[in-house]
C-alpha cells in the first residue's frame, strides 16, 4: 500500500496536479452551473405554468361552455378533483392611463373559485409588508408603508367608491402590463415616476361574438385598478388582466340570457293588441340560453395526478354532454388531439413550449458535457507529462518489487485524487455561483454593461438559483470518474515502461 | 547490543537460512538490445554461480555488460528468448509468474544503485520503509506500520542518518543519499544485495565509508547476506570474496 502514500506526496508537491485539478473544477463548475440555471428554468416554468391554469383544463374558447355550474359540481363531487373554476380568456385591448393603448388578454374570474384553484391570492402584489426584502437596506419597497387590507379590493376584484357609496367591479392588471414598474436589484418592483397603478383606471375593449360567430359591436368599459399581480412568469405579467367573471360574461355576451325564437324573421310586422297599430314584430322567447365560460380550471385533488384527473374529467365530461343538447360535442372535446380537455402540460402552445425547452436544455446539456470532455485529455495530456516526468520513479518502484497492476493504480489513483479535489472545488464552486448568479448578474450589469437574463426574453424576472443534490452528486461523480479516465492511458503506459530504461532515464 | 544485532533480530531470513546450495545460479546467459534498426548484443554467454553469504565483485570496464548481468540476476530485466536461465536457489526466474518475480525482487533481493535513485518527493524515512510497504495490503501496511518504522530508523541510525530523517533526498550530500538507499535495499532484509557501482558516484573516502558500512552491515556470521557489486574500480572489487571480471559481454576470470 504504497499508493497513498505517494499520492499525498504527489499531489502537494508540483503544479501540475493544481493545474489538473483547477481543469476538473472548471469543467465541473461549467456544466453544474448551466444544468442548474437550464434546469431551474424548465422546473420553474413548469411550476407557474401549472399555478395558473391549474392541473386540468375544460376549454372551449369563444362560443363558451353552457351548464357550467353543472360541471363544475360534477367534477368537484370526484374524490380525484379538489376544485374546479369557471373562467373566461379573451383577447381585447387595454388603454392605459399613460395613454397607450395595447393588445392583452383578459381573463374573467370568480375570485374564490379561482384562488382555490391556483393560489390566486397569493400573486395579489400590493400588500403590507412587515419585513423589508433582504437586499432592501434603505427600506425603499412601497409595500412597507401600505395600509392593512390594501390588498382587499383586489382579492375580491371589488372597488368600494366613497364618494357615491358604491361599489364597483375592479381590476387586477399584471405587474409589467403597464411597463410602468421596475424591479430594482433588491428584488421588489417600484412604480416609475410615481405611475402607482392602484390609483388609476383602465378601459378594457373586447369584441364579443354572435351565436353564428361573427364579430358584434367592441365593448368597452372602465375599470379602476384594485391591485397588480406577480406571477414570475414574464409572458402572463406582462400581457394578462384579470377582471370579474359575471362583468367579462356580460361583455362578450357570455351571460344568461332570454332565448328567442330562432326560426324569427326581422324586419316582420305585427298588430299590437292593445293599441292595434302595427309595429315591428319582437323575436319571441322561447326559453333562457344559460351563461357561459371558456375555461373551467381544475385542480387535482392530493394523492392523484393530474394526469388522473384528466382521465377522470374526460369520463365526467361525457356525462355531462350526454345530459345537455347544448353543451359541446363530447366526442370532440374529449379528443386528445384536439385537446379542448388538456392536462396542464399539454395546453396547446405551452406543450410545443415546453417540449422545446426541454429539447434545449439536453442539448445545451450534451453541448457543455462535451465541452467537459476536454477535462479528460487535460487530465490525460498533463498525466502523459507527468509520467514522462516520473519516468525514472516507475523504475525506482518496479526496482524495489512494484507490480505493473500496481504501478498503473498509483497514477489511476492519483487522477481519482485529483478529480476528487476538481470536483469537490468545482461543485462548491457552481453552487456558490448559481445560488448568487441573480446579485452577480446585476453587478454585471451595473458595473460592465452586459444584460444577459433579459426577462421579456426568458418568461422570468429572476434567473433560476438553486443546486439540485442529485444534480450535484452526479456531476461530481463524473468530474471524479472524467479524471480517472483521463490518467488511464498514462497509468497504463507507466506500468509497461521498461524498468531498466526507465531507472537510467535522464 | 550491536545496530546490525539488533537490525538481525528485527527481521531474520528464516527462509533463506534453512536453504543449501548456490543461492543464485545463471548460465549460458544472453542478452541483446536493439537500438534503432540494429541488433547490440550486451551479454553473450555468461555463467555465473553465486553461493550463498559469498561476496561478488563483477569488475568491468564501461560497457563491458556488467550492470545488464546484474539487472538480469535481480529479475529487473529478462534474458533473450533461449538466452539461458537464472535459477535462484534453484528456481527459475523466468518459469516464475510475474507476481513472484516482483515479490523476488521486493523481498529477496536489494538493488543499490551508483545515482542513489530516492524517490524526491519522499523523506529519507519513507524512502527507507517503500519495499516494506510494496504488496502488502493496506491493513497488513498500518499493522506493521510502527515496526517498519523502527527497523528503518535503527537502519538509518546506523548509517548515521538519525537526524535525516524528515529530510528529503535533496536536502543530503551524495554519500548521505547513498547510505539511504542502501537502507532502503536492507529493510526488507533480502538474501541478496545487488550494488550497481555503489561508489562510483562519490569520493574515494565518502565511497570507503560506505562500503565500510554495507560490509558491517550485511556481514553477520549467522545470516551472511549475499553481495553482487558491479564495479569498475579494483579497490572496491578487493573488498569482495570473489572477483569475476567481464569484458565484451562475456566473462573472462572468475
Amino acid at each position: 500500500m504504497y499508493q497513498p502514500l505517494l499520492t499525498r506526496r504527489y499531489l502537494l508537491s508540483k503544479v501540475m496536479p493544481l493545474l489538473a485539478s483547477l481543469a476538473v473544477m472548471l469543467c465541473s463548475a461549467m456544466v453544474l452551473i448551466v444544468w442548474s440555471v437550464m434546469g431551474g428554468f424548465l422546473v420553474r416554468l413548469l411550476d407557474q405554468g401549472r399555478s395558473i391554469i391549474g392541473d386540468v383544463s375544460v376549454t372551449y374558447p369563444i362560443v363558451g361552455i353552457p351548464h357550467y355550474e353543472d360541471l363544475i359540481n360534477r367534477l368537484e363531487a370526484h374524490p380525484a378533483i379538489d376544485a374546479a373554476a369557471p373562467t373566461i380568456e379573451t383577447f381585447g385591448l387595454v388603454s392605459l392611463p399613460t395613454r397607450q393603448t395595447k393588445p392583452i388578454r383578459i381573463r374573467g374570474i370568480e375570485p374564490e373559485s379561482f384562488n382555490a384553484v391556483t393560489g390566486y391570492n397569493d400573486i395579489i402584489y400590493w400588500k403590507k409588508l412587515d419585513e423589508p426584502l433582504p437586499g432592501d437596506v434603505d427600506e425603499m419597497d412601497r409595500r412597507l408603508r401600505l395600509p392593512e387590507g390594501f390588498e382587499d379590493p383586489g382579492l375580491t376584484l371589488e372597488e368600494y367608491e366613497p364618494s357615491t357609496g358604491s361599489v364597483r367591479s375592479a381590476a387586477v392588471m399584471g405587474i409589467s402590463v403597464g411597463e410602468v414598474n421596475r424591479r430594482n436589484e433588491a428584488g421588489f418592483f417600484e412604480p416609475l415616476f410615481n405611475w402607482f397603478m392602484p390609483s388609476y383606471e383602465i378601459t378594457l375593449t373586447v369584441l364579443p361574438m354572435s351565436d353564428s360567430g361573427s364579430p358584434l359591436d367592441p365593448v368597452d368599459r372602465s375599470f379602476p385598478v384594485a391591485n397588480e399581480f406577480v406571477t414570475g412568469l414574464y409572458e402572463t405579467d406582462a400581457n394578462v388582466v384579470i377582471v370579474p367573471l359575471d362583468v367579462l360574461q356580460r361583455m362578450l355576451q357570455l351571460d344568461e340570457a332570454a332565448l328567442l325564437d330562432p326560426n324569427f324573421i326581422p324586419g316582420t310586422l305585427e298588430i299590437d293588441p292593445a293599441t292595434g297599430d302595427v309595429r315591428p314584430a319582437q323575436p319571441r322567447v322561447i326559453g333562457k340560453a344559460p351563461a357561459r365560460v371558456t375555461d373551467i380550471l381544475i385542480r387535482a385533488a392530493e394523492g392523484y395526478t393530474p394526469d388522473e384527473a384528466y382521465e377522470e374529467t374526460l369520463i365526467i365530461y361525457r356525462a355531462f354532454a350526454a345530459t345537455y343538447r347544448d353543451a359541446p360535442d363530447a366526442d370532440r372535446m374529449t379528443d386528445p388531439g384536439l385537446a379542448y380537455i388538456h392536462t396542464w402540460e399539454n395546453k396547446p402552445g405551452l406543450r410545443t413550449f415546453i417540449a422545446a425547452v426541454k429539447k434545449e436544455t439536453t442539448l445545451v446539456l450534451v453541448l457543455f458535457a462535451f465541452i467537459s470532455m476536454t477535462a479528460v485529455f487535460l487530465v490525460l495530456a498533463i498525466f502523459w507529462s507527468m509520467v514522462s516526468e516520473k519516468t525514472r520513479d516507475v523504475g525506482i518502484l518496479r526496482a524495489i518489487g512494484a507490480s505493473k497492476p500496481g504501478v498503473a493504480w498509483l497514477f489511476v489513483r492519483y487522477g481519482l485524487a485529483i478529480g476528487l479535489v476538481g470536483s469537490t472545488l468545482g461543485v462548491a464552486l457552481a453552487h456558490l455561483i448559481v445560488i448568487n448568479i441573480n446579485p452577480i448578474h446585476a453587478w454585471m450589469g451595473s458595473a460592465l454593461g452586459v444584460q444577459v437574463w433579459d426577462p421579456a426574453v426568458y418568461y422570468f424576472f429572476e434567473i433560476p438559483n438553486e443546486v439540485d443534490t442529485g444534480k450535484a452528486t452526479l456531476v461530481f461523480v463524473i468530474g471524479v470518474l472524467a479524471a480517472a479516465v483521463g490518467a488511464l492511458i498514462p497509468a497504463i503506459k507507466a506500468a509497461n515502461l521498461d524498468p531498466v530504461r526507465a531507472i537510467r532515464f535522464e | 547490543m550491536t545496530h546490525a544485532q539488533s537490525i538481525t533480530q528485527i527481521a531474520p531470513d528464516a527462509d533463506s537460512a534453512a536453504r543449501t546450495g548456490p543461492i543464485l545460479c545463471a548460465s549460458r546467459l544472453y542478452k541483446t538490445y536493439r537500438l534503432g534498426r540494429v541488433n547490440v548484443p550486451v551479454l553473450k554467454g555468461v555463467d555465473l554461480t553465486i553461493e550463498r553469504g559469498e561476496r561478488v565483485a563483477i569488475l568491468g570496464a564501461s560497457g563491458s555488460g556488467k550492470s545488464t548481468l546484474l539487472h538480469l540476476l535481480g529479475g529487473l530485466d529478462t534474458p533473450d528468448r533461449d538466452g539461458g536461465s537464472i535459477l535462484y536457489h534453484g528456481e527459475s526466474l523466468q518459469n516464475m509468474a510475474k507476481s513472484a518475480v516482483d515479490r523476488y525482487r521486493n523481498r529477496d533481493v536489494g538493488f543499490v544503485f551508483q545515482l542513489y535513485h530516492l524517490l524526491p518527493e519522499l523523506t529519507v524515512l519513507q524512502n527507507v520503509i517503500l519495499p516494506a510497504i510494496i504488496g502488502v495490503g493496506r491493513i497488513q501496511a498500518a499493522k506493521q506500520r510502527t515496526e517498519v518504522e523502527s527497523r528503518a530508523k535503527l537502519l538509518l541510525q546506523s548509517f548515521g542518518l538519525a537526524h535525516r530523517l524528515k529530510h528529503r533526498p535533496v536536502e543530503l550530500s551524495g554519500g548521505e543519499r547513498q547510505r539511504a538507499a542502501i537502507a532502503r535495499a536492507l529493510i526488507n532484509n533480502p538474501a541478496l544485495l545487488l550494488a550497481d557501482e555503489p561508489t562510483g558516484n562519490l569520493d574515494a573516502e565518502t565511497g570507503g565509508v560506505i562500503l565500510d558500512a554495507m560490509m558491517n552491515l550485511t556481514d553477520r556470521d549467522e545470516h551472511r547476506q549475499t553481495m553482487v557489486i558491479v564495479t569498475h574500480d579494483q579497490n572496491t572489487a578487493a573488498r569482495a570474496d570473489r572477483i569475476v571480471r567481464m569484458k565484451d559481454g562475456v566473462i573472462e576470470d572468475a
